[in-house]
């Protein structure tokens, strides 16, 4: 009775076996072993010509927006461009912003849909090499600062700008000083304070990793953060349980968090009861920048309408509607911030940043190294 | 061709254990016909290979001129019912024995006038509405007859319809069922392991053995004249001799051109007589619901108090007399009856006399 | 029986097309949501063209660790659910007592809730009674991880032993306990052999959804734990190291293959040859301490289930200071602007569409897949049955990323497709319908199909006359269970590329992911939301069927 299934066990490996074979065929040409320092080198392909673009009808094209679950715009402002363009955008959204680029480099050449947005500085060679990316140099640049055109061939479009950065609740730190410096939070004072993210599951605790290789370099990182652990330092897998477990938005048990720059905006905008005052506060000395860029994808059937999109991103429209919904900053320079930006956040002076060649050569070094010296 | 079920050369086999093999059996249109046989013999096998619910290795069924072989069991037009009844759970007993007509598309109407009356024939009258789960035994088996006769079926087959009631019931139902199908005029095939029920309900007894079918006859007939051993002791007739031991008694088997080697003593064939040739030694005597049973053991067949007859019960008893052992018989006599009180009188271990009625003994062939 | 018959009964089981049909639809279901886009991202993987080479990964003792690991907390996650889960089966299964299906239904709420919330539920739980720290400290251990498990899981025992148990006899356990035996003896000797083919279900079942845990793994388990299915997640979609992820996941699926067709096999054999000639309903308790033992069951498994609900409720009441509806109002009121594309009443609708579509596209898949595992040819049915369960153990990151890969040509581009979602989650709602009715479907007595052939039913009659109806209630709760997975967002959905149809478990995710106090509120709001819908459908779905027959 048993020698039947026994015979048969391995059927289903073998069918797996079988169909991996067939399916080895259809695959792409893949760039993830190609040489990290190659990522910012010029493209081959010749990318979206502006001019091409601005003057091809559109109109009744349908295009596909691929993008991260934390995109967020006011409800009507994609119909603004339908209406302006004759495109009309469906947005599609997976996972975070890791997921985002590894699903565009696992479709590279065969993309979901047409423009991604989403990654940014710390994934974009990711991205590069993959070359998931069509150039275009689109005319609405001319209000972005150049500091934040990473990729001088054009295959991303910068969008907007955001800082990782520790924060603290004002109400713990009346009578003593709040943490001015990452040196800070190794000291007795704010022994057991400290949460932050794991970097290989948390994109805010992936910067706060950088900020720390930024500030004390490749080899001194690790001391650094034997220090914090040696200090009572919280770990936990993603900002949710830090943010809003552990720091409790404030109130929680532990008074320093690895967060935004902009969270006092967030607080002071959804705030129960509603407040005049932000009760976060931000270690400006702490923070890593974050770029999030736009791409047409490399594949795409529509380039034109996919080119137009990214105008549109770059509009004051759009930029102007980033800060309230996404709580980053906008990239066009003449975007008008609302008010809570303009009275409690700012992007910092002096960010603390890594070149992305650097950021894709070591990263996994980086988070293994720091997985060694924090969790084990 | 004559209407009627025709069961020919039938085998069903089960990889490679024969379960029935060589069967012919012809029922008519309005004759009741009993398959008998111990458990295993096949006698289920053969009733579900009829139904289209078994493969026939072999052989054919035929309902009248119509080859049924590639017929699926849904349109035989047979009925069935099963010895734990098989209701359907989910279903009430009015939509059980409405089951079938519904499958032939009967009307509401129609269907639950004939509900009605089938309810009413097998004497569950206003039991339409009833859960099958709050039924008793014995009306679970009612409804599972109405469910099986309700569409009309040109056969019904029962398997073991009443092999889960108690004695009375089943007496009582036996008697019912064959009314019930006799009204209907249908045919049928019954079967069973109790010889009774299959005397009581049918026109015809087929008895099975290993798969085939050793004896068809009347019920009367395969009674008096069970042919081989295998049937008297089937049929319950405990004393089975020898030739051998049978002339020592003085009871030779009349050569016959079946060539037997044995007798069987029908009930009644042995009496206490004062008179009597045989002389015995009273072994045990019981009182049972109809009879007086008792035990003895025979002079010159076996020793006295022989080998394994004392206090033995049941199928073990009969005989040990084969070959030319020592054993005991067995006898049994009515209620009221003198044989009776004359058994109830003799002391366990005392001596008496017997006589044998030649015209209550048969010839049978012997099993090795 | 089954020895001596091998073709056991062929009239009334399945034939010709039907076969074929019965047959080719799980099948090619599951070849093409499931085999094929496996096989081609593990492919994928493996082509030679990652950063490290396959032999390697096999060869780091850290993989090891994540395998063993994943093992023992899954054997052990899922003996502690069935412990837990036994007595509640049991006293839902044997009792009749009032409100009894609302208990049914009410066991399902972990199951959909978010693991965040479930994880935050537990470590307020944890600092409320000093468990978070000192001796006894439970927070961020592998207890919290077994702990939480049993929270999420207990419904699966629940609902498939006690569906099950409802169907033995209680004649045969009274017969037991006049034949003098014990409570124990009878557990032992009457109801445990009667009951293993459920308790191999469901432990099947708990043990592959344990065995690919990830939420509760990251969030419960804190940044020290890892499984198969965290590491696969990690290498995926934070490293893009497909190679190391391919790997990983293989060393997934013989785990859980091997562990699939044991299972089922166990299943097969220890399945009762007594058949369901009558379903019996339970008995009412009718000695003070019978009532006592239920209640004291079924009060102690409902706190703990609803443990977290109470946090759940608690947050989304907590205003400022006080408790209010705002974040309710609020909620109602959110179709101006932020960080929900959508009106939250929106989202309930999208999950509502969805979970309907994945609902019927597992119980018409299951179904017919568990008639052909009863009826078909046997080998092919084997086959079937466990090849069916293997989902259930995959990643959901391997899933949804082959998805993405593999049906990316028409007329097979269903990427982004809105019935993408339901699909992936219909693969995980599969193997629910099929484990409640492939044991069902076992028992039904033979000859209640073989007399209703005689009746005149042809074979698709008798399964809608006989076994759809015998099999409708467990197959109505199997469908309510299909329902709350998918209103739970399990599977590979998280990984595909949604289109802009946010349901209730995103926008909760999204309203969680923004500072701001208010926003929390909201998000717990609409958690209250989420499960209040599953329960009101779950107990829609359930009833209707229960309303449609007479008897039980």
């Amino acid at each position: 009775m048993s020698h039947p299934s026994r015979r048969r066990t391995p059927f289903l490996l073998s069918a797996l076996v079988a169909l991996s074979t067939t399916s080895l065929v259809a695959c792409g040409n893949d760039t993830t072993n190609r040489n990290a320092a190659n990522c910012l080198a010029a493209p081959t392909s010749a990318g979206i010509d502006p001019v091409a673009a601005a003057n091809k009808d559109v109109r009744g094209t349908e295009i596909t927006l691929v993008t991260h679950d934390s995109f967020a715009v006011s409800k009507g402002l994609l119909d603004a461009f339908t209406k302006e363009t004759g495109i009309t955008v469906t947005v599609l959204q997976s996972g975070d912003a890791g997921q985002l680029v590894s699903q565009a480099v696992l479709t590279a050449g065969k993309p979901v849909g047409d423009v991604l947005f989403g990654i940014d500085n710390t994934l974009l060679c990711r991205g590069l090499l993959a070359d998931v990316f069509t150039p275009y140099a689109s005319p609405a640049l001319a209000d972005v600062p150049d500091a934040l055109e990473l990729d001088t061939h054009h295959r991303v479009t910068p969008v907007d700008v955001g800082d990782v950065c520790l924060n603290y609740a004002k109400a713990a730190f009346v009578r003593s000083a709040p943490p001015m410096s990452l040196d800070d939070l190794t000291t007795p004072a704010f022994k057991g304070t400290f949460v932050t993210e794991n970097p290989e599951t948390s994109s805010p605790g992936l910067a706060f990793l950088l900020a720390t290789v930024a500030k004390y370099g490749e080899n001194g990182f690790e001391g650094y953060w034997k220090k914090l652990r040696a200090n009572g330092l919280e770990v936990t897998s993603g900002w949710e349980q830090a943010y809003n477990e552990s720091f409790g938005g404030g109130k929680g048990p532990r008074t320093v968090v690895t967060s935004y720059a902009t969270s006092p905006a967030a607080d002071l905008m959804f705030a129960d009861p509603p407040l005049t005052e932000p009760t976060i506060g931000v270690v400006e000395d702490t923070c890593f920048r974050q770029i999030e860029f736009a791409g047409v994808l490399a594949g795409t059937k529509h380039p034109e309408a996919a080119a137009r999109l990214i105008d549109f991103l770059l509009s004051k429209t759009f930029q102007e509607d980033i800060p309230a919904n996404m709580f980053v900053f906008p990239a066009n320079d003449k975007a008008a911030l609302p008010k809570e930006f303009t009275s409690s956040v700012k992007l910092v002076a002096k960010p603390l940043t890594l070149d992305p060649v650097q950021i894709e050569a070591k990263r996994d070094d980086w988070t293994s190294r720091w997985t060694n010296v924090v969790l084990r | 061709m004559r209407e009627g079920l025709r069961v020919e050369d039938v085998a069903v086999r089960y990889g490679s254990t024969v379960a029935v093999d060589a069967v012919d059996l012809d029922v008519a249109p309005g004759e009741i016909v009993a398959v008998i046989g111990p458990s295993g013999c096949g006698k289920s096998t053969l009733l579900r290979a009829v139904a289209g619910l078994e493969a026939l290795a072999h052989g054919s069924v035929h309902w009248g001129a119509t080859d049924l072989v590639d017929v699926d069991a849904h349109r035989r037009g047979f009925g069935l019912m099963f010895q734990e009844h098989a209701l359907f759970p989910h279903r009430d007993v009015g939509e059980n024995v409405a089951f079938g007509l519904r499958m032939q598309r009967v009307t509401t109407t129609e269907a639950s006038g004939r509900v009605r009356d089938m309810l009413a024939l097998v004497g569950l009258p206003g039991f339409a509405h009833r859960r099958v789960d709050e039924l008793s035994g014995g009306e679970s088996q009612r409804v599972a007859l109405a469910r099986a006769l309700a569409p009309r079926p040109r056969l019904v087959m029962l398997d073991e319809p009443l092999g889960s009631l108690d004695r009375s019931l089943r007496e009582r139902l036996a008697v019912d069922i064959r009314t019930v199908v006799r009204e209907l005029g249908v045919a049928a095939l019954h079967v069973t392991h109790d010889q009774d029920e299959a005397f009581t309900v049918a026109d015809r007894v087929a008895v099975m053995r290993a798969g085939r079918i050793i004896r068809d006859d009347i019920p009367e007939q395969v009674w008096r004249d069970p042919h081989d051993e295998f049937t008297a002791r089937f049929l319950g007739h405990r004393n089975v001799l020898a030739a051998q031991v049978a002339r020592a008694l003085g009871l030779a088997p009349e050569a016959d051109d079946r060539a037997a080697n044995g007798i069987v003593l029908l009930p009644g064939a042995l009496v206490i007589d004062p008179d009597g040739a045989i002389a015995a030694t009273l072994l045990d005597s019981r009182f049972a619901s109809t009879v007086v049973h008792a035990e003895v053991a025979v002079d010159g067949i076996g020793g006295i108090g022989g080998i394994g007859g004392i206090g033995g019960i049941g199928g073990i008893d009969g005989i040990g007399g084969i070959g030319g052992i020592g054993g005991t018989l067995h006898l049994a006599a009515p209620h009221g009856s003198a044989q009776a009180r004359a058994l109830r009188e003799i002391a366990v271990g005392a001596r008496v006399r017997l006589r044998a009625n030649p015209a209550m003994v048969a010839p049978v062939t012997l099993d090795h | 029986m089954d020895e001596r018959r091998p073709a056991l009964n062929p009239r009334a089981s399945l034939r010709g097309w039907r076969l074929f049909v019965a047959t080719a639809l799980p099948v090619a279901f599951l070849a093409l949501f499931f085999a094929y886009p496996v096989a081609s991202v593990i492919a994928r993987g493996l082509d030679g063209r990652g950063r490290v080479h396959p032999a390697d990964v096999l060869g780091q003792a850290t993989t090891w660790h994540v395998v063993w690991f994943t093992l023992w907390q899954a054997v052990v996650s899922t003996l502690l659910t069935l412990a837990v889960g036994l007595p509640a089966a049991w006293a839902v299964a044997r009792n009749e007592f009032r409100g009894r299906s609302w208990v049914r239904t009410l066991v399902v709420v972990p199951f959909v809730m978010p693991t965040v919330v479930v994880g935050a539920a537990l470590r307020s739980a944890f600092a409320r009674f000093g468990l978070d720290h000192g001796t006894l400290h439970l927070d961020r251990t592998v207890w919290a991880i077994l702990l939480a498990h049993v929270i999420f899981n207990v419904a699966v025992v629940v609902r498939i032993v006690g569906g099950y148990w409802e169907t033995l006899d209680p004649r045969l356990v009274e017969a037991a306990r006049t034949l003098g035996a014990s409570r124990r003896q009878v557990w032992r000797a009457v109801t445990f052999p009667h009951l293993k083919p459920a308790l191999w279900s469901a432990a099947t079942v708990v043990f592959l959804f344990c065995f690919t845990s990830f939420g509760v793994i990251l969030v419960v388990g804190g940044p020290t734990r890892a499984t198969l299915e965290t590491e696969i997640w990690r290498f995926a979609t934070q490293r893009t190291d497909f190679t190391t992820a391919a790997v990983l996941a293989i060393v997934q699926l013989v785990f859980v293959v091997v562990m699939v067709i044991v299972s089922t096999r166990a299943e097969r054999r220890t399945a009762a040859s007594i058949g369901i000639a009558r379903l019996a309903p339970a008995p009412r308790p009718r000695t003070r301490a019978a009532k006592a033992r239920v209640a004291v069951v079924v009060a102690l498994t409902l706190t703990f289930l609803l443990l977290p609900l109470a946090v759940l409720v608690e947050r989304s009441l907590s205003v400022g200071n006080g408790y209010g509806l705002e974040h309710y109002r609020a909620l109602m009121h959110r179709d101006d602007q932020s960080a929900l594309l959508v009106p939250p009443i929106e989202a309930v609708k999208n999950s509502l569409v969805a979970a309907i579509e994945a609902t019927t596209i597992a119980v018409i898949v299951g179904t017919s897949a568990s008639f052909v595992v009863v009826g078909g040819r046997r080998a092919l049915g084997r086959v079937l049955d466990a090849s069916l369960m293997v989902p259930l153990g995959t990643s959901a990151v391997t899933l949804g990323f082959g998805i993405l890969i593999a049906l990316d040509e028409p007329p097979l581009d269903l990427r982004t497709s809105h019935l993408i979602v339901p699909i992936a989650q219909a693969i995980v709602g599969v193997p629910f319908v099929m484990r409640v009715t492939v044991p069902m479907l076992r028992q039904i007595d033979e000859r209640l199909r073989e007399v209703a052939a005689t009746l005149g039913a042809s074979p698709s009659r008798v399964r809608r006359e006989i076994d759809l109806p015998i099999v409708g209630r467990a197959l109505a709760a199997a469908a309510g269970f299909a329902f709350a997975v998918s209103l739970g967002e399990f599977g590979a959905t998280a990984f595909l590329a949604r289109p802009d149809r946010p349901t209730v478990p995103v926008a909760m995710y999204r309203l969680l992911g923004q500072p701001g106090s208010s926003l929390r509120g909201q998000a717990m709001a609409l958690g209250v939301v989420l499960t209040a819908i599953t329960v009101v459908c779950v107990a829609v779905i359930e009833r209707a069927q229960r309303g449609r027959r007479v008897g039980w």
